[in-house]
């Protein structure tokens, strides 16, 4: 079992949230579930309505289309984020290779929380410019 | 457009467009035809009755917001008769079971605008429907009854209605800021009201509004300091007329670099592993939360400096001083250097640690390590940096036994995060008494800490029985 702070420490290391200050992340670590996964499991089908996102905390998970796979994903990815902005369907499925621990963060409890604070909501649109604009470099 | 139009027409009281105005009574938009309503009658007053009436009766009309119209015409503009006539379909809006004839109902307690039809709108500001609370809520800013006023700081506890409820209170306008302030400085009110209520005296702009956020600058909670300080900024910057007491601000400005320079002296002393930016480490990460907590107090002293040297824009400053970039943060740096005059400019540079006056640098805390983490866990930097210290405790900086006070009173603190770690540490400093101190807390509201909890009891239960 991970604890807040130990979520918040794991939170840290990721990307989306790197640049957050570690209070706030406290907020997400609280609404952040944990989810065990033994390989073979599938997180979510192609074609579902994306209501959540997913770190890896351990473990691996691949993603694919049908029996197609196009990538292999390890500790401290995390997908599935366009989701908690959107409600696109899946435009792939992904399944767990081995064993697995996940942190799955519900699009409504994300939600409330850029609602409820500001300051968070800036933090994450920051992730994505700064995506944007590397994209857009490329 | 057409129902805008009829507003209109109605406010001007032009009889020429009588006749167009009494076809769209019969319009297939129900809105127009409530606004039809409303501007027939505001142009004929009594003699509209017998046109205006059978719009009461929901055969005729059957949408809520036509037979709402009816009664708030026939109220405003047709005399005892409209009054008469109108109270009691108005009456049975009023308790109606479908939401939308309580919304509609509400729309026209706030059309109607006498301030002693209150009472309605209070059990509305309570209805479990969102509509309903919505209306009432707008309507509450028309009535600008003081009754009122705590049912509206109420609704910043939702997020859905916190907006709406800032402007309703701002529409009552000046007056109403003794009231605000009362459960601004009240430190057992709900801190989402209470920063609801920073932004409302914001938007008054009235000099009492002004010293309410002032009064608010000290208070315990921080959430409610810093939005009293952005809210007082935002204000003195858009109305560079409102007298602040500037000595008062002054004291906050202090109280917060006090604060700032105990947190990193705090740092200081405590045998913590620089983190960088991603820390590995409970002891790293409690060493982050020390110093973004130093931050968090220096950004809230420049906030308070713009109030009071208006021509110093240190906001975008601020933003750096939190960059991950060394250049951005050092261009920040210089920018205050340059920016800020003494005596401030040496506070700040001693808690950012640029000083280069050996007399001005903060010194690490005096008091022995077992002490100052009792002292953080018991919430002396706040409540996040409570959690990590008492996480931190875990890994044996110091003996448990010996921190075993401040993290039973750690069970029991408001912040979700620092029971659910206190409930870790006890469980490991005190084995033999975790059931009876940690049972309380199966049952916690937040699923971390009750989770946390059961498995621990779970975990102490056979070593109990053995």
């Amino acid at each position: 079992m991970i604890s807040t702070v130990e979520k918040v420490l794991f939170l840290k290391s990721i990307d989306l949230f790197r640049t957050l200050p570690s209070e706030e992340l406290a907020q997400i670590a609280e609404i952040a579930e944990e989810q065990p996964l033994a390989a073979g499991d599938q997180v979510f089908a192609q074609g579902e309505t994306g209501d959540a996102l997913y770190l890896i905390v351990e473990g691996k998970v691949k993603v694919h289309q049908g029996s197609k796979e196009l990538v292999r994903l390890g500790e401290r990815d995390v997908f599935g984020e366009m989701a908690v902005l959107d409600s696109e369907p899946r435009s792939a499925s992904v399944t767990a290779v081995e064993d697995s621990v996940l942190l799955k963060i519900g699009r409504d409890d994300f939600r409330d929380i850029l609602g409820e604070r500001p300051e968070i909501a800036m933090g994450v649109m920051k992730v994505l410019t700064r995506r944007l604009r590397e994209t857009s470099r490329k | 457009m057409r129902a805008a139009a009829l507003e209109e027409l109605g406010q001007l009281r032009r009889p020429e467009p009588l006749a167009d105005m009494r076809a769209l009574l019969r319009d297939p938009v129900a809105e127009v035809r409530a606004a039809a309503l409303g501007a027939v009658c505001a142009i004929e007053q009594e003699a509209a009755v017998p046109t205006v009436l059978p719009f009461l009766d929901v055969r005729i009309a059957p949408e809520a917001v036509v037979r709402a119209a009816a009664a708030v015409a026939l109220i405003r503009h047709a005399g005892i008769d409209g009054v008469l006539a109108a109270a009691e379909p108005l009456k049975q809006l009023l308790g109606a079971g479908d939401p939308r004839d309580r919304a509609a109902a509400a729309d026209a307690l706030g059309r109607i605008g006498v301030g002693g039809f209150f009472r309605p709108l209070l059990a509305f500001l309570r209805d479990p429907d969102l509509i309903v609370r919505r209306a009432a809520i707008a309507a509450s800013g028309k009535l600008r009854a003081s009754e009122l006023v705590a049912a509206l700081v109420e609704q910043f506890q939702r997020r859905e209605t916190a907006l709406e409820a800032v402007s309703a209170l701002a529409a009552f306008g000046p007056g109403i800021e003794g009231a605000l302030e009362a459960i601004l400085l009240d430190e057992a009110s709900q801190v989402d009201c209470r920063r609801g209520v920073a932004l409302v005296l914001q938007r008054l702009a009235t000099r009492e509004a002004a010293d309410a956020l002032v009064s608010a600058l000290i208070c315990r909670e921080p959430a409610v300091r810093k939005a009293a300080a952005r809210s007082l900024a935002r204000l003195t910057r858009r109305h560079r007329g409102v007298r602040i007491e500037g000595a008062r601000v002054e004291r906050a400005v202090h109280v917060e670099l006090a604060g700032a320079r105990t947190v990193l002296s705090i740092f200081k002393k405590l045998p913590l592993p620089a983190a960088g930016h991603v820390p590995r480490t409970a002891a790293e990460l409690l060493g982050m939360a020390l110093l973004e907590e130093r931050d968090a107090r220096v950004l809230q002293a420049l906030v308070l400096l713009e109030v009071l040297l208006p021509r110093v824009r240190v906001d975008v400053v601020a933003e750096n001083l939190r960059s991950e970039s060394g250049a951005a943060r050092g261009n920040a740096i210089e920018v205050l250097d340059n920016a800020l005059p003494e005596p401030w400019k040496r506070e700040v540079m001693a808690n950012l640690e640029e000083s280069k006056r050996r007399g001005d640098q903060v010194v690490p805390d005096g008091r022995p390590v077992a002490e100052i983490v009792s002292a953080l866990i018991g919430g002396e930097c706040g409540p996040w940096v409570a959690a990590c210290a008492a996480r931190w405790a875990l890994d044996g900086p110091v003996p448990l036994a010996r921190l075993l006070p401040a993290l039973e009173a750690g069970l029991h603190a408001a912040p979700a995060p620092l029971r659910e770690a206190a409930a870790l540490a006890v469980a490991r400093a005190a084995p033999a008494e975790a059931s009876r101190l940690l049972a309380p807390l199966a049952g916690d509201p937040a699923p971390s800490v009750s989770r946390t909890v059961r498995a621990l009891l779970d975990r102490s239960a056979p070593r109990a029985s053995a």
